[in-house]
Formats: structure tokens, sequence, C-alpha cells
């Protein structure tokens, strides 16, 4: 790969909107976000629960339900993305709950099999050995032990490993995982984590992570992009992020973390409540929020821009656009 | 998964048990019928006519001299077979449009569902009647047609079970997941969704067998069905309705359409309970 190709991004979203129809109007979960990852980079999506995390990976995929409406530009490798073509291919994702997203009923070497069929074309025996090569590059130890397992018979750790061995199948260029360890013990959680940044550093794999887990993020992530109310509020490297939160939802939700280390009891609670999908509020959306809220801010939409003294940070919000990064 | 205990599941329930031995002893009579009938059933004047069961006619004779347990095993080997036949084009075709149904969704649903509820609004003896009507001409393969219309008269169940079953599998992870993997949707539909279906049509199924024979007797018996002088357990109780003092030419093949029904019915509900109880522990 030529250098000035290697700078290109290998997925690029623009102005992403995902509204879906429900009972309450029209419920807007992902509001003119664009990002994009650079190839063999992981990029984490961090955000509560419902702010549109999981419904741009799926707008990625093309595996939204039929009442979601999406708009916006997706590129790949510079051309248009189309997700059918692309999924199973150059696009995999694993998901949140390893126990359902495997098929109950079909045993492991079937299920890792198929992708390889469909997409390899690979005969009996030649995809077994591929099987056995990918469970063991999944981190799976004695691989020839699972083949004839089922679902139900595996730990909820072995299961995701399952899930990415498909995954891996597909030989893609880009992994979504969306919150891969949130449904798995703590003990196996730090496990997952390290293979998918081996496979990332190995495999020069580009990973797009969807948690909600800063301490999660702060394994594999390069760069973190903190999202709110469907739109990204900042953008910075991984650590510079956690040092030095910018925007005032990221202090906020750093401060929520607790610190093993210490005694302090963890501090604040965001107050207040993500606002809803179908009521978003006027101007900036943390504003109802933000202890540093403006009469300005009900009117302005924030955008994101380039910090004036961190030209790599990108922050929506014009109050701490001049703060030291 | 393996099917052994999912058969002693089957089997210790006694009422299915006794489901299960009925239709397999049914089966085996009809298959040995040429071996172990007695007389060939179209022979006429064997014997007297209408001489009532004995030791020479164990089940006496009809009003031609036939010997009646002859033509009772032979008559085995068309309705059985008429019954599994009409069952089989019924969940093929209830399958393909239940699950054209519930996968597609949009025009093909409604579509789909409108041709259901068409069929299942006509009376189904008075169909039945029209076509076999239309096609009286048809001699040779009768069988074929009896059964070919019995199953297109009796999909729509299976068609709406099947459909039901495929929308709520459908929005399962495991089928977002393999769309993940870009499996082709008809692949996804065979391997990820359709299996789910299987347990309630395989129940249904069961069920089905027994109104099919049913329907089947009906039909012989109003004479559209299998033709004289092939002896099926229907046309049998026709010629018998007009002699009722000769009760052995209608109630033994009764007993043997009410042993056929009652057999594939036990079965069923033996099925439903043994796969019911499997679906919660997989749950």
């Amino acid at each position: 790969m030529s250098p000035t190709t290697h700078r290109q991004p290998l997925l690029e979203i623009e102005d992403l909107t995902v509204q879906f129809a429900t009972a309450d109007g029209p419920a807007r979960a992902v509001d003119g976000l664009s990002l994009s990852i650079k190839p063999g980079e992981a990029l984490a999506l961090v955000g509560e629960s419902g702010c549109g995390k999981t419904a741009t990976a799926l707008a990625i995929m093309d595996l939204l339900p039929a009442h979601a409406t999406v708009s916006g530009t997706l590129r790949w490798d510079g051309a248009a993305l189309d997700p059918r073509r692309q999924r199973g291919q150059g696009l995999a994702m694993i998901f949140q709950e390893p126990a359902t997203a495997l098929n109950p009923v079909l045993s492991v070497q079937t299920q890792v099999a198929e992708p390889l069929k469909v997409h390899r074309r690979l005969g009996r025996l030649a995809a077994r050995q591929e099987v056995l090569r990918l469970l063991d590059l999944a981190g799976l130890p004695q691989p020839e032990t699972l083949l004839g397992a089922f679902p139900h018979q595996l730990s909820g750790g072995q299961r995701q490993r399952v899930m990415i061995a498909m995954a891996l199948a597909c030989q893609p260029r880009l992994l979504l995982a969306d919150e891969p360890t949130t449904a798995l013990d703590a003990s196996v959680r730090a496990g997952i984590l390290d293979t998918l940044a081996r496979l990332q550093r190995e495999l020069g794999l580009a990973i797009l992570l969807v948690s909600h887990d800063l301490g999660v993020v702060q394994r594999i992530a390069d760069r973190v992009a903190v999202i709110y109310a469907g739109r990204i509020v900042e953008l910075a490297p991984c650590q510079r992020l956690l040092e030095a939160p910018v925007h005032p939802y990221t202090r906020a939700l750093l401060a929520c973390l607790p610190d093993p280390f210490s005694d302090t009891p963890p501090a604040e609670p965001i107050p207040g409540q993500p606002p809803r999908a179908t009521a978003r509020p006027t101007g900036c959306a943390f504003h109802p929020r933000c202890p540093m809220a403006e009469p300005a801010c009900l009117r302005l939409e924030p955008a994101l821009e380039p910090m004036a003294r961190a030209p790599h940070r990108l922050v929506a919000c014009p109050l701490v656009h001049g703060e030291p990064a | 998964m393996a099917s052994p205990p999912r058969l002693q599941r089957l089997t210790r329930q006694p009422m299915a048990a006794v489901g299960l031995g009925l239709v397999v002893a049914l089966t085996l009579l009809a298959a040995v019928a040429p071996w172990i009938a007695p007389y060939d059933p179209l022979q006429v004047q064997l014997g007297p006519a209408n001489s009532a069961p004995g030791l020479e006619f164990l089940l006496g004779t009809d009003a031609v001299g036939r010997d009646c347990l002859s033509r009772l095993l032979y008559g085995g080997r068309v309705s059985l077979p008429i019954g599994l036949l009409a069952v089989a084009v019924a969940v093929s075709l209830g399958t393909a449009m239940g699950a054209a149904a519930g996968f597609l969704g949009g025009w093909a649903d409604t579509l789909i569902g409108w041709l259901t509820d068409l069929f299942l609004a006509l009376p189904r003896l008075v169909l039945l009647l029209a076509v076999l009507a239309v096609a009286s001409r048809v001699q040779h393969g009768r069988f074929l047609l009896v059964a070919l219309v019995l199953g297109a008269t009796g999909w729509m169940p299976v068609a709406r079970i099947v459909r039901a079953q495929v929308m709520s599998t459908r929005g399962r992870p495991w089928v977002q997941a393999a769309r993940g993997l870009g499996l082709p949707p008809s692949r996804i539909l065979v391997r990820h969704v359709l299996p789910w279906a299987l347990p309630p049509v395989m129940v249904h199924a069961s069920l089905l067998v027994g109104t099919t024979i049913l329907a089947e007797a009906a039909l012989s018996f109003l004479g559209l069905g299998v033709p004289q002088p092939t002896p099926t357990w229907g046309n049998m109780i026709a010629e018998g309705m007009h002699r009722l003092d000769s009760w052995w030419l209608t109630v033994f093949p009764g007993l043997a359409i009410t042993a056929a029904v009652a057999g594939f019915n036990l079965l069923g509900d033996g099925l439903r309970d043994a796969l019911s109880r499997e679906e919660e522990t997989a749950a």
C-alpha cells in the first residue's frame, strides 16, 4: 500500500442521521454524525444508553429495522459504501449478547464455517482447517475440542470468541464491536479486549468499538469519539481525552468513573436525564444538564471544530474552545 | 439435540405411545397386505354374498362376495398414503407460502394473507366437490389427483403457523448476526429461520393426517374419491351404507378410520408436549 493511500480513511461517515418512526413521532437516534476511521485504527464511540452509538454501527452495516430511515453519506475506501456488498467481506460485526447472537441449534464448526463457504468457497476439509485456525486466532486454545459444541455448552467468553472467529472468517478490514464485553464477567472482559487489541495489531484490523464503559475503551482505543444525543461532542486521542477532557459532558462522564485506588466515593452522577430522541432540546442538546450553560447555548447548535491550541482535538462547545488541551 | 431423548420423551407419555403404536401398526399392516391378506381383494364371488364374519371369512364378505378383511388391508394401502401425500403437499405449500409472507413482508405478505383468507373462507368440502366433479373424467392417477386436491385445500393453517414463527424468528439476534456476516437471504431463511418453525409444523402435520384421512373417506363415500373396485376405507363404508343389517361392511372400515385418526391425533398431541418441553429447556 502506498503512503498516500495509507492516509486515506477506510470508512468515512458524513452527516449520518438515523430516525425511527415511533408512536410518539419520529425519534432521531443519530443526528448529523460525521466520523472517519483510518485503516488499522481502533476508534471508540462512547456515550450513555440511547445516545445513538449502536444505531450508528447498525447503520454502517445496514442492519437497522425497516422502520428506521437513514440519511447521510458513507464512503468505503474513497468510494460509496454498499453495505450489502461489504458486509461479510470488508465489514464484520460482533454483538453485545454472544448468548443469543449465535444460532442455538448449530454447532461451532457449522457456524464458523458458514461465511467461509459462502464468501471464500472453501470445501469441507479446507473449511475445517480454517475454522481451527480462526478459533485459535480468536484466542480459543485446543479448538478441536470445541468444533462439535453447541452454544449452550460454551461459557460467555467462549461464545464471544466464537463470534470473533466468525467475524474474522470474513477477512474484514473493519470490525464493528457493539459493547462486546458488556454481557461478560469482569474476569473474562480483559481477555477479550486483549484479543481484540492483538487482532488489531497482528492483522492491521480497524476496530470501531461501541461502549459506554471508559475503562473498556481505554484498553484498546486509539481515538475516542464522545457522543451525546446522536452527535459527537468531543473527538480526541484516547490518552489525551482521559487525561484532559474538554467538553463539559466528557468531564461529567469521566467524573462518574470510580477510581479503584482511592477511598473517595465515585463523584457526581450527571444531573438530569439524557434527552428523549423524540424531544431534542434546542441549541446544544446538553445545555439542560450542563454546569457551564449560558443563554446562548439554548439557541446555537455548536459545531464540532478543532480546538484553537490543539488542532487534532475536536470539540463541539464554543465555551471551551480556547482552553488549553 | 440427539434424537434418542426426544423419542424417549415422546414414548414416555402413555397416550402418545398408544398413538405411535396405532400409526406404526396400521402402516405395517398396509405395507405387508399382499402377503398377509387371505384372498384377492378384487375377486368377486369368493364365497356367498353378505356372509357374516366367521372362520372362513374373518370379517365377512360384501354384496358381491369379496373378502372384507382383504379389502380392509388393501384399503389401508390407499387411504394412508393419500393422507400422508396430501399432508406432504399441504405442508410444503404452506411452508413456502408462510415463509415467503413472513420473511419478505410487505406486498408478498399482504397478497399471501389474502390468498390464505380466501381459501379459508371457502368451505373445503364444496371446493373439493367442485374440483373433483370437474375432473371426474380423470380416471388414471385418480389417487394422485385426490391427494393433490386435498393438499391444495389444506395448506392455509400451515402457512399461518410458519408465517408467525418466521416473523418472530427473523428478528432474533442470530439472524441479525447472520445478515451481518453477509450470508445470502435464502441461506438465512433456510438455516437460521425456518428450523424454528419446524416443531409447530410437525405437530400440526400429524394432526392434519387424521383430518385428511377423514376427508378422503368423505370423498370416497360421496363417490368422488378413488373409484371402485379399488378398495379404500371411505368407499367401503359407502358401499356398506345401503345394507346396515350387514353391520360388518361399515363397522370395520369405520374402526380402521377411527384408529388411524386417533393414532395420528394422539401422536400429534404427544409431539406437541415433547417439543414444547424441549423449547422450554432451550430457552
